[in-house]
């Protein structure tokens, strides 16, 4: 088991690697993997997102003033930013085994279960629970209300009359 | 909205009853924040929603005890369980917080799987020692910028315990309850997107997830074939057998039958629809149908007090004039054993019925029954008999195994960790949290059982109001 101090070097030192390996991974070709997220290569909810931001038609509200605001690579790309030191941090795992065959594994902080909130359009809230950091971006900007708006399948449910 | 809260009398009284049964976990919130900054911050506060606290460490402590009390509830260890909680500035007002497992243990003494990984608070259980003494058996961390009005706008975190948040607040005890649900054992230790275990061997909770169509667990995939099963979506199943047997009593209805018997002129299968409240029905029920009576200008409405109904039967009423939560909890109060609710519209339509004001008070099973179908038993009564069967379940395979997330990619996804999002009712441990889930552990302990933990009694009691404490099952740290 770390120490806390330990832990807290560790946790300024990786931090500063996610922040050096994403800023890289948003100028790298789209096959390219993201060693750090649970999403291997360009995953689906980021193509997703680059037609919707593509097409200028995702709005979202900006989690610190509130204000609806339209999706753009540029607020993507900051809003990964932040969110990056949350997810998959570090990459490697410890595993010893000892003499009596017990395995021990230690996480080193992988394997996060990450909340994450939003407020929806209507001002409703909304909250998440998420490993993978593309996933996470997804959700936080609305994409799959937009969907949902755009979908035809939704049941309708009744209360009264 | 008045939200209920755990109230822990039968389990207590279950566990106190049942011989065997070992003690509630000690549950210990170390907390990991340095002085006045987290859990130490001095700023004042006033007391809320039944949080006593003055400052707001004091608030954002008793909200973590509070959840470690609901957790020590159902869940049994001679050892402590030792959980690492700090409150840090994140620099976003996104992240809420999150949950790391922190250490796992594989083949040790007793284990009841051999080569799976098991999450340390379960390893520690099974063995009655502690494998890693004195040491956290899983973090949390939540983002103190929430209460910081120069980061996030205010309100923030609501730090009640009654579920009473203002508008735009974030009330921390769901997060929490769901969070620490992770850290205790409902969490795969393999990267969905790769296949590949953290550890080197997947763990107990990888164990039982079953790809319906591979026909095969997690533990007997390649790390291709698991990346592949993470998307299949519908057919990625738990298959745990304590999970398994809580099935038919935890999920509700989808698609029904309805079997007239007698009389033979309108004997027949009749389709029907499962509500989204109410109890859920068994795979079977038999019963005599009795059109209800309230006495009234609009007698088979249920909008009143039936009157005369005989208990026991199955009762029939028909849509219009109040809610259908109202009528079916009108039903239950004559004692039916169930309701069925026939259209006044729409001739073959059915309706997904909603629960209204009255509906979440309702335990019997609710039925929908499309106007054609309705007029035809409703011609008959007195003397129909016949069987309420379902043919599927929300958030349930074909084969009766409970399924869990695997969306596809263009869906915003989450972890493997979590059930569907199909799940009706809304789950604890679904991956978008429910404003009606927010206090209710539901299937979450019969899970932990398959995992390897041991848990009391299954009987849920849910009420109004806050227990702090009430079996000492949980004590706060400073390391």
């Amino acid at each position: 088991m770390r120490t806390t101090a330990q832990m807290s070097v560790c946790m300024s030192l990786c931090a500063a690697m996610i922040l050096t390996v994403t800023t890289l991974a948003l100028v790298t070709p789209a096959s390219a993997a993201d060693p750090l997220s649970e999403s291997v290569g360009r995953s689906a909810s980021m193509i997703a997102l680059d037609e919707r931001i593509a097409a200028g038609d995702l709005k979202y509200r900006d989690s610190r003033t509130g204000e609806v605001v339209v999706a753009t690579h540029a607020r993507i790309a900051m809003l990964r930013l932040e969110l990056a030191p949350h997810f998959g941090w570090p990459v490697e795992a410890d595993v010893a085994t000892a003499a009596d065959g017990t395995v021990r594994g230690e996480s080193n902080g992988a394997m996060r279960d990450v909340h994450v909130a939003r407020t929806n359009l209507d001002g409703t809230r909304a909250r998440g629970c998420f490993r993978d950091l593309d996933a996470a971006i997804a959700f936080v900007v609305g994409l799959d209300e937009y969907q949902k708006e755009h979908a035809d399948d939704q049941a309708d449910t009744a209360v009264a009359e | 909205m008045m939200k209920t809260r755990y109230l822990v009398a039968l389990a207590i009284l279950t566990m106190l009853l049942s011989p065997g049964v070992g003690a509630a976990a000690n549950f210990v919130i170390v907390n990991g924040d340095g002085p006045g900054e987290g859990l130490n911050d001095t700023t004042p506060a006033t007391p809320v929603g039944g949080n006593t606290g003055t400052t707001l460490g004091a608030q954002r402590l008793i909200v973590l005890e509070a959840v470690a009390d609901a957790w020590a509830q159902r869940v049994v260890s001679s050892v402590d369980i030792r959980i690492l909680a700090r409150f840090n500035p994140m620099g976003n007002c996104n992240v809420l917080g999150s949950t790391s497992p922190g250490t796992a243990y594989m083949n040790f003494p007793g284990a009841p799987v051999p080569n799976v990984f098991y999450h340390s608070a379960i390893a520690d259980s099974i063995t009655g020692t502690d494998q890693n003494p004195g040491n956290a058996d899983f973090f949390i961390t939540y983002n103190s910028d929430w209460d910081d009005p120069a980061q996030c706008t205010p309100p923030g975190f609501y730090y009640g315990l009654d579920g009473n948040e203002p508008a735009g607040a974030e009330d921390l005890f769901p997060v929490v309850l769901h969070e620490m649900g992770h850290g205790l054992g409902f969490a795969s230790f393999v990267n969905s997107s790769t296949g590949v275990p953290y550890f080197g061997a997947p763990g107990i909770f990888d164990y039982y997830i079953l790809d319906m169509t591979a026909g095969l667990h997690w533990t007997e995939m390649s790390n291709a074939q698991r990346a592949a099963s993470a998307t299949n979506d519908g057919n990625l199943a738990w298959d745990g057998p304590n999970v398994t047997a809580e099935v038919p009593t935890t999920f509700f209805a989808g698609a029904m039958d309805l079997e007239v018997t007698s009389p033979p002129g309108i004997a027949g299968t009749y389709g029907a629809l499962g509500a989204g409240f109410g109890g859920a029905p068994p795979d079977e029920m038999s019963g005599e149908f009795e059109l209800v009576n309230t006495g009234s200008a609009t007698p088979s409405d249920a909008c009143g007090p039936l009157v005369g109904f005989t208990p026991g039967r199955i009762a029939i009423m028909n849509r219009g004039n109040c809610e259908f939560g109202l009528k079916a909890l009108n039903s239950e109060n004559a004692g039916a054993s169930a309701a069925v609710i026939a259209n006044d519209r729409d001739g073959t339509v059915l309706v997904l019925m909603g629960a209204g004001v009255d509906g979440g008070a309702v335990t019997i099973p609710v039925v929908a029954l499309g106007q054609n179908d309705g007029a035809t038993i409703e011609a008959e009564l007195p003397g129909v008999s016949g069987i309420l069967r379902v043919n599927n379940r929300l958030g349930v395979h074909a084969s009766g195994l409970a399924l869990l997330y695997a969306p596809t990619t263009v869906a915003p996804g989450s972890s493997i960790s979590h059930w569907d999002v199909t799940a009706s009712p809304d789950l604890l441990m679904e991956p978008f949290t429910s404003v009606d889930v927010f206090d209710q552990l539901d299937l979450t302990p019969a899970q932990f059982k398959d995992v390897g933990h041991t848990v009391t009694g299954f009987t849920e009691i849910f009420a109004d109001g806050f227990e702090s404490n009430d079996t000492g099952a949980w004590s706060s740290t400073t390391p």
